[in-house]
């Protein structure tokens, strides 16, 4: 990618983000909102257009009209819209500049900023390299490819195509303007934002160098530049208006003002649209407000313009699976779709609890999932500032309304964290509450006890911001040379996609030929042609209770117009009988092989070794009853785009 | 006298504590640590 491609990507972003400001800006002045801190106004803006257009996205999407002229003509209303707003925006950024010019007077705040920006451009330029994120090619760009131009239906060979929110609808709009790069600005736009917002946060909580030094180490928490840059997950949007919710439910409280109230209920419920996770954001800033100024008027407008701006993942997935939180309900309001196997994998990947909900399993937590983050969901990737300075809290302001909220929000989501799933990652929407509220405990201390406290402080910020910075460094050496032109795309993902070399081969392999394949690896995302996820443990379709039969597994292939199964090394352990028996049968044929490169286990630690691939071709006499079966009403018909990659969408299996 | 005292105990408490967490939490990059520097001497051709 050259320079030149690089500049316009993210004049593009910037383009597009002066655009969601001034027609925020226009809806806040509609309103009659008005604040006298102008990043506040200008974030509050951003937020305001982002959230209404993913939502509006959403709804273009159900229908299968998210077409480039529909996202171009909701670019020139959102124009429209904040027509008369562009001059206020350029004298907001100007002013800002200045003011911001006029706080960096001293060295040290002039080099902390300087760094703010360094590094994330460093994460801008990691997000122009070719979508790698394991979690990314497994679902969160791979559902917005399949689903791409045609109505939205769940493809239940995907289990998490349930799992995908309204910061998807982003992704689907890149992917549909013909670029994942614009999906993947879009979200590293996500981490800038939430960096404003953190520092604004901080800025009402503590000093200037304090604030400063807080939103620097937000940008060097490993979780975080990893998420904004080349992980390709959405979460980051949550961050972003969790902190929004706060700073907005502050100004609702004191002086008590619906309005306000209102709009914080609108963030919380943008940042529950992301995901399922999300929705205990509005619930524990409900309650906060219910502590704080008692009524039922303020509690129904906080529920309502939540709902409002969030509801809408969970109104789809009552529709299609009639389990708004799919799977994690489907036992008890749809039971008999119930797939145990895969409901089982499931709860394992997001849910390790095994504290057994004891009050010293409680008192752990906070200390395990740093300090033993590999076992928690990655947690140790947030750093150990937050813990350090945890006993810091005791010493923060109780009488300000913001300290109360942003406690409130971070001690019940992180109750939650630890009483539904244990997984630290998911504390991200919370992480900016959290640093803030450290970082102002430890600007307290530091001014107010003695030398020791105020050099152990410094000495733990400063040996975190070095981890932090080598770490970026040390991520970044991998992913920066093909950005900068020096290395070439495919070697790039040749070298850094997991599963790439298998979907690479398999398009070659079966290029031009007809019929679905059946994949059982995770990464999907570069797979070219009709697929069937046949993973067990990530499609609700395989069953293994009904498919361990290699006839009524038979029988499906056959349903589904499956032709090519891939074996990569082995099939997975609850169907191998099945599908070996197949195989024995003489109905799976061997078609292909090779031998390619792979990642042995997480791509961080980069140990890498040979898989042997096996493409067996479904025998011809099933391809030929295959081919005279007529897909039902259910399976949904519509026109198959030049870049879709699934075929139709698997519907619910037959009884 | 005695609040002095208390407040110099917990100063040190928390130095110990500052101490303690950082020591327990860059401990866990070991492996990673080893991992990448094996890599790193392998790119080397040691």
């Amino acid at each position: 990618m050259s320079f030149l491609t690089a500049l316009l990507f993210f004049l593009g972003i910037v383009a597009f983000l002066g655009l969601c400001v001034a027609a925020g800006l226009q809806l806040f002045a509609l309103f009659r909102f008005s604040t006298q801190n102008r990043l506040e106004s200008l974030l509050f803006s951003a937020g305001i257009a982002l959230s209404l257009l993913q939502v509006g996205f959403f709804f273009l999407s159900l229908g299968g009209w998210l077409t480039r002229f529909s996202i171009y003509f909701t670019l020139l209303v959102l124009a429209l819209v904040g027509w008369r707003k562009f001059t206020a925006v350029w004298h907001l950024l100007r002013n800002g500049f200045h003011s911001t010019l006029q706080l960096l007077k001293t060295p040290a705040r002039r080099a902390a900023a300087f760094a703010i920006g360094i590094f994330l451009s460093v994460d801008f330029l990691m997000a122009l390299a070719p979508l790698t994120g394991s979690d990314a090619l497994h679902y969160h760009f791979t559902i917005p490819l399949l689903q791409m131009g045609r109505p939205y239906h769940p493809d239940v060979s995907l289990s998490s195509s349930f799992f995908t929110g309204q910061a998807h609808l982003f992704i689907l709009a890149a992917l549909t303007l013909g670029s994942e790069t614009i999906g993947l600005c879009l979200l590293w736009l996500g981490g800038v934002l939430t960096a404003a917002a953190i520092w604004c946060l901080a800025r009402q909580l503590m000093p200037c160098d304090w604030a400063l030094l807080a939103t620097l180490t937000f940008t060097l928490t490993p979780l975080v530049f990893w998420q904004m840059s080349v992980s390709g997950a959405p979460d980051i949007w949550m961050a972003f208006y969790t902190t929004l919710a706060v700073l907005a439910a502050r100004r609702g409280i004191a002086p008590q003002s619906s309005r306000w109230v209102a709009l914080a209920g609108f963030f919380a419920g943008a940042a529950a649209g992301v995901k399922y996770t999300g929705w205990t954001v509005p619930a524990t800033l409900l309650v906060w407000l219910l502590v704080e100024a008692p009524g039922l008027r303020n509690a129904i407008i906080f529920t309502a313009s939540s709902l409002a701006a969030g509801i809408y993942p969970l109104l789809r997935n009552f529709w299609f699976a009639g389990d708004p939180f799919f799977p994690f309900l489907t036992r008890w309001l749809a039971p008999d779709r119930v797939n145990f196997y895969a409901l089982g994998a499931v709860l394992a990947e997001t849910h390790i609890s095994r504290g057994g909900g004891s009050w010293l399993a409680a008192l752990a937590y906070p200390f395990l999932v740093v300090l033993k983050g590999n076992e928690y969901g990655v947690g140790h990737y947030f750093g150990p500032l937050v813990l350090s300075f945890a006993p810091l809290l005791f010493t923060l302001r109780r009488d300000d309304p913001l300290v109360r909220a942003a406690v409130f929000v971070w001690g019940g989501c992180f109750l939650f964290n630890w009483l539904t799933s244990e997984m630290g990652r998911y504390l991200l929407p919370v992480y900016p509450l959290a640093l803030a509220l450290v970082f102002s405990g430890a600007a307290l201390a530091t001014r107010e006890k003695a030398a020791l406290v105020r050099r152990m402080c410094g000495a733990v910020i400063a040996l975190f911001l070095l981890f932090g910075t080598l770490s970026l460094v040390q991520y970044a050496k991998d992913f920066l040379p093909v950005t900068l032109g020096s290395e070439p795309c495919e070697q790039f993902l040749e070298r850094m996609a997991p599963d790439y070399n298998i979907a690479t081969f398999v398009n070659r392999a079966l290029a031009g030929q007809s019929g679905k394949t059946v994949v059982f690896f995770r990464h999907l995302y570069y797979l070219r042609l009709p697929f069937l996820n046949a993973n067990p443990a990530t499609s609700w379709l395989m069953d293994p209770r009904r498919y361990s039969n290699p006839d009524q597994l038979l029988s499906l292939l056959r349903e589904q117009d499956v032709r090519w199964v891939v074996k990569s090394p082995d099939y997975p352990p609850a169907l191998r009988d099945a599908f070996s028996a197949l195989e024995r049968d003489g109905k799976l044929l061997t078609f292909a092989e090779a031998e390619v490169e792979n990642f042995a286990s997480w791509r961080l630690y980069g140990t890498r070794q040979r898989t042997h691939v096996t493409i067996l071709n479904v025998h011809s006499e099933l391809s030929a009853l295959a081919r005279n079966f007529v897909p039902s009403s259910d399976e949904v018909s519509c026109h198959v785009p030049p870049r879709a990659v699934g075929g139709l969408p698997c519907a619910w299996p037959r009884e | 006298m005695r609040a002095s005292r208390t407040s110099w105990f917990l100063d040190v408490l928390f130095a110990v504590w500052l101490i303690l967490i950082n020591i327990f939490y860059y401990a866990q990059f070991e492996e990673l640590a080893k991992a990448k520097l094996a890599a790193f001497l392998r790119a080397c051709h040691f």
